[in-house]
């Protein structure tokens, strides 16, 4: 097929109109009520003092509080994980020497936060002299302290058949002249649970192009989830 | 909707939910058919739909106009919705469930039935989204937005935070690739 066919083809489709009168009535009260509840939250203390009896307000923020901790606000664990974490001495070290909580999971009756340095934590294409890491801490809930504290070094996510040819096509280098594609050591990464089970997955996918120009060698970095060019290096000549 | 009337709606929507119900109510047909072609399960797209709306208003008092307007905005969070749910493999809203959901929402009913069934008739359709489906996420990103959303070039870069040299690149690329498959 030809590419006016095919964008004619895409322009001239029949798209389906498909509507859904109910969720979309029924989502809009739900969001508008939550907007309104969220408002109204400050205005239940008042309300409390008019019912009557003390005991019964008490007993009913008692009910609200638990409810809230156990059903609305899940997260809450992590801002417990986060208090101890941040008591710990290596780990309050961290912090004051420019690291920050990159991202954070609760699995298990444990917490991880995954702790890095605050600037860009992308690689440069040479890896040269400094060995950059980030840090995962495990902060165990019920005994309320730091378990324990690991070392990341930067991972490699291995690359596909169909990543290796994206990459090509996003970096624009002629089959012929590739001479290897492979997968960058990264420090964008991000905790993920999996089938109870957690993992380290990347933000973003990168590719190292190595390919040659007549007697040149050159690196190009390309961001397959960005779809761009990031650098492109001169590495001598043949 | 013109530019100046939305701003003056979005300004009163951070604080006011009914000023934000007239902007929900323009843009829920585009999303959610937005996020229907990209995904083509109805009960899905019906979740992520509720996510991005539910993140719109969350973080609406955050939002200003700096270079990006509303409509790519709303776009972006719903974009990004469904990359989680390509990237897991299935779909669990999280904010969503802080919010007592109507039982319209949370049960399979007549209407998400008889809209699946509508959606299995759009044969051709379906057809060719089997093929753009294999394409990397990026790809079909832009051939969604620009041939199906009928997006401008520019509105585009707006949405995926790229330059609008970059979007064209990454349509001819993805027309390429999809013309192969074909």
């Amino acid at each position: 097929m030809k590419e006016e066919e095919l964008i004619k083809k895409l322009e001239k489709i029949k798209i389906p109109e498909i509507e859904l009168p109910s969720h979309r009535e029924g989502l809009k009260a739900a969001l508008i009520e939550w907007k309104y509840f969220r408002k109204k939250g400050w205005e239940i203390f008042p309300f409390f003092k008019r019912i009557g009896t003390l005991a019964g307000s008490l007993a009913l923020i008692l009910l609200i509080f638990l409810i809230a901790k156990n059903f609305l606000f899940p997260k809450n664990n992590l801002i417990v994980a986060q208090k101890i974490a941040l008591k710990n001495p290596e780990i309050e070290n961290l912090i004051k020497e420019g690291g920050e909580i990159k991202d954070a999971e609760v699995l298990n009756s444990k917490a991880y936060f995954l702790i890095g340095k605050k600037e860009a934590e992308k690689l440069p294409l040479k890896a040269e002299g400094k060995k950059e890491e980030m840090n995962l801490a495990e902060i165990n809930l019920k005994e309320k302290k730091v378990s324990k504290i690991e070392k990341v070094s930067p991972q490699i996510f291995p690359l596909s058949e169909e990543e290796k040819k994206l990459a090509q096509e996003i970096g624009r280098v002629e089959k012929e002249k590739i001479l290897k594609i492979e997968s960058l050591p990264t420090l964008e990464i991000e905790l993920e649970k999996e089938n109870k089970e957690l993992k380290l997955k990347p933000k973003e996918k990168r590719a190292l192009i190595i390919y040659k120009e007549g007697n040149e060698k050159w690196a190009k970095r390309v961001n397959l989830t960005k779809g761009e060019i990031e650098e492109i290096e001169f590495l001598g000549k043949e | 909707m013109n530019l100046e009337n939305e701003k003056e709606l979005v300004e009163k929507a951070k604080k006011d939910p009914q000023a934000f119900s007239k902007i929900y109510d323009f843009y829920y047909p585009q999303i959610f058919g937005y996020v229907l072609k990209r995904v083509v399960d109805v009960e899905v797209a019906r979740d992520i739909t509720s996510e991005t709306f539910f993140k719109c208003l969350k973080n609406i008092e955050k939002f200003k106009w700096r270079g990006t307007s509303f409509s790519s905005w709303l776009y972006k969070i719903a974009s990004n919705e469904i990359v989680n749910f390509f990237r897991k493999g299935k779909y669990k809203p999280v904010s969503f469930e802080k919010i007592s959901e109507p039982s319209s929402l949370s049960n399979p009913s007549q209407e998400i039935i008889e809209a699946e069934e509508k959606m299995k008739k759009e044969e051709e359709f379906l057809e060719l989204h089997q093929k753009i489906k294999k394409l990397p996420q990026i790809y079909q990103e832009v051939i969604v937005l620009k041939f199906f959303e009928k997006k401008k070039t520019k509105e585009i870069a707006e949405i995926l935070g790229k330059s609008e040299g970059a979007v064209k690149s990454l349509v001819h690329r993805a027309i390429e690739r999809l013309r192969k498959m074909m």
